[in-house]
């Protein structure tokens, strides 16, 4: 294996996998804790027990998320400082503020009104515990809003510059990086996807629940609020990921072109392939099935504005990368000598291009002389996985669609007060438990391979931001992370089958607290 | 919550993760461990210790 992938794949197959599988517990906890909040809610203003109750055990299910999931993106952190040195030297200044802001305050906020949530119950007044509640859903959603600033810098960097005395980017301004567009875009989009997975946890477990005729009282109420909060987050995740992909157009426009396999540019407004077998080879898209206009209306919303193809991108690529040669060959001169004012103005003035240059380390090391012909690899380079990323967003795309199409007909059935007699829509949403996780699993491997060449986009290439590490260290604490990580998906699956298996019949109230006779009966 | 069946197994898998999460932190990603990069390093990276100058070329299609 070892010779089969070099560091810089296996690093990203680490770091990957670590991502993913953080990823399985994050949109529950976003998605669980809003819910949580909505519920308590009812309970805080109705004063029926049923709902502390229903609070109380979906409560439980998140405690189990959240203490098998916290600490297991510490690891992406270790992986920066080890296997991508050259990374965190290079845009340490800029990546590591928000990751300690997250850190400092959100975790820390997240994490204690947690422990406030499980034991204050009954040490807390209603109206306290309520807003103890919703400070952990706040917490837990401005957690995800500065790791998505960061993240949202690598696709979009903004508010920072390169200091060549330092060789590494600094921040301009912070108020641009919290504000990128990209990033705040990222984070309603991310957020609204754990929305959706946490209405359809709660949908599918009570749907189990009432199909087996099982704590009825508390199912029937929970499956009321996931359906109508997963109506209106379906409708959310896909509204926000249009917008996305509507900023993508002109910030990461080689991502769009690839995800829609789009080699050539066609006049406006572009056509849309439903489906077809993209060949990277050979630059074209066999059996492909267009629907005129609506790719153009989609991510340009106008129909005269056009959207340009991967071979038109290659070539502005190739201009960048000539212009980043140059870029380069000032860098040269004044790491030679600093006081050098041509060089500093030269570089100054095409330092937006070096990334591009870069690329070229790849092809050959004495990069000031790469041939015409390696200038064009190394602008068909900048092209991701175009098969992968037009099958997984059509992947992601469908089930947005499916989700809007569930939770609305569910929705509309628990309106009519029809829900419960309709036992295959309870058996649609029992095994439609897994499909949110596979969505935003997706969601995350399009954003992420759609930005390769690049770890900051058009700053800096993936493979001059591992360290100088051999493979096999690498392979060590990948089959490290992957039994490990195996280990605890077992270990979370186990507890929530058995907690869900307990049902909320065995939530154990403090002794001041009152026995709920409407769930009692019904279970 | 605080009588809760599962507590015990979800303290214990709790525990044992974060000390398996602490021990790769002190004995496998510690600092000691890690590369040190800085400026030079950086340097060599990016452009290593090649001075020569770029042929002249056109930037402009």
């Amino acid at each position: 294996m070892s010779t089969a992938m070099d560091v810089v794949q296996l690093s990203r197959l680490q770091f990957g996998l670590t991502a993913m599988y953080h990823f399985l517990f994050v949109p529950l906890t976003l998605g669980l804790s809003i819910l949580l909040g909505i519920m308590e809610s009812v309970y805080v203003m109705t004063g029926k027990e049923v709902w502390r109750q229903a609070t109380k055990f979906w409560g439980v299910l998140f405690g189990i998320n959240f203490a098998m999931g916290v600490a297991t993106g510490i690891t992406m952190e270790f992986q920066f400082g080890m296997n991508w040195a050259y990374y965190s030297h290079y845009v340490g200044d800029i990546f590591g503020a928000p990751l300690a802001i997250e850190g400092l305050m959100a975790f820390f906020l997240e994490a204690t009104f947690v422990g406030l949530f499980f034991f204050g119950w009954d040490r807390l007044s209603k109206v306290a515990h309520l807003g103890v509640t919703w400070l952990v859903a706040i917490g837990s959603n401005l957690s995800a809003l500065w790791i998505l600033v960061a993240n949202g810098w690598m696709l979009h960097p903004v508010g920072a510059h390169f200091n060549p005395d330092t060789m590494r980017m600094e921040v301009t301004d912070f108020g641009e990086i919290i504000f990128n567009i990209v990033a705040q875009e990222k984070f309603v989009h991310t957020v609204s996807a754990g929305y959706v997975t946490g209405a359809m946890f709660v949908a599918s477990i009570s749907a189990i629940y009432l199909l087996l005729g099982k704590h009825v009282e508390i199912a029937r109420r929970s499956i009321t609020v996931a359906v109508s909060f997963g109506i209106a987050s379906a409708l959310s995740v896909v509204v926000l990921g249009d917008a996305s992909g509507y900023t993508a157009t002109d910030t990461q426009r080689m991502k769009i072109a690839s995800i829609e396999a789009m080699w050539e540019t066609e006049p406006p407004p572009a056509s849309f392939t439903l489906f077809g077998l993209p060949n990277q080879a050979t630059h074209r898209t066999e059996y492909a099935l267009r629907i005129p206009w609506v790719l153009g209306l989609i991510t340009t919303h106008s129909i005269d504005e056009t959207v340009p193809g991967i071979t038109d991108l290659v070539q502005h690529n190739e201009d960048h990368i000539l212009s980043g040669l140059l870029a380069y060959s000032a860098l040269e001169k004044l790491r030679a000598n600093r006081n050098d004012p041509n060089a500093r103005a030269e570089l100054d003035q095409y330092i937006g291009e070096l990334g591009y240059a870069l690329l070229l380390k790849q092809i050959r090391p004495d990069i000031e002389n790469a041939t015409d012909a390696e200038i064009s690899k190394a602008a068909w380079g900048t092209v991701p996985n175009v098969a992968l990323l037009f099958w997984v967003f059509r992947l992601m795309v469908g089930l947005g669609f499916y989700f809007i199409f569930l939770f609305g007909l569910a929705f509309y059935l628990t309106s009519t007060g029809r829900l419960l007699k309709a036992r295959w829509l309870l058996w649609l949403l029992a095994f439609s438990l897994p499909l949110p996780w596979i969505a935003a699993e997706s969601g995350w491997i399009v954003a992420e391979v759609g930005r390769q060449p690049w770890v900051v986009e058009g700053v800096l290439p993936t493979f001059l931001a591992v360290s100088s590490i051999t493979a096999n260290n690498v392979l060590v604490t990948l089959f490290g992370f992957i039994g490990f990580y195996s280990t605890l998906l077992i270990v979370e699956i186990y507890l929530m089958i058995k907690a869900i298996r307990l049902g909320p019949g065995h939530i154990v109230t403090q002794p001041r607290t009152k026995e709920l006779p409407a769930a009692s009966g019904a279970e | 919550m605080s009588r809760h069946p599962l507590i015990p197994e979800v303290t214990l898998a709790l525990a044992v993760k974060l000390i398996v999460i602490l021990a790769a932190a002190l004995f496998v990603f510690s600092p000691r461990q890690r590369p040190r990069i800085d400026a030079a390093s950086m340097q060599e990276r990016l452009i290593g210790a090649s001075t020569a100058s770029p042929e002249p070329r056109s930037i402009y299609p």
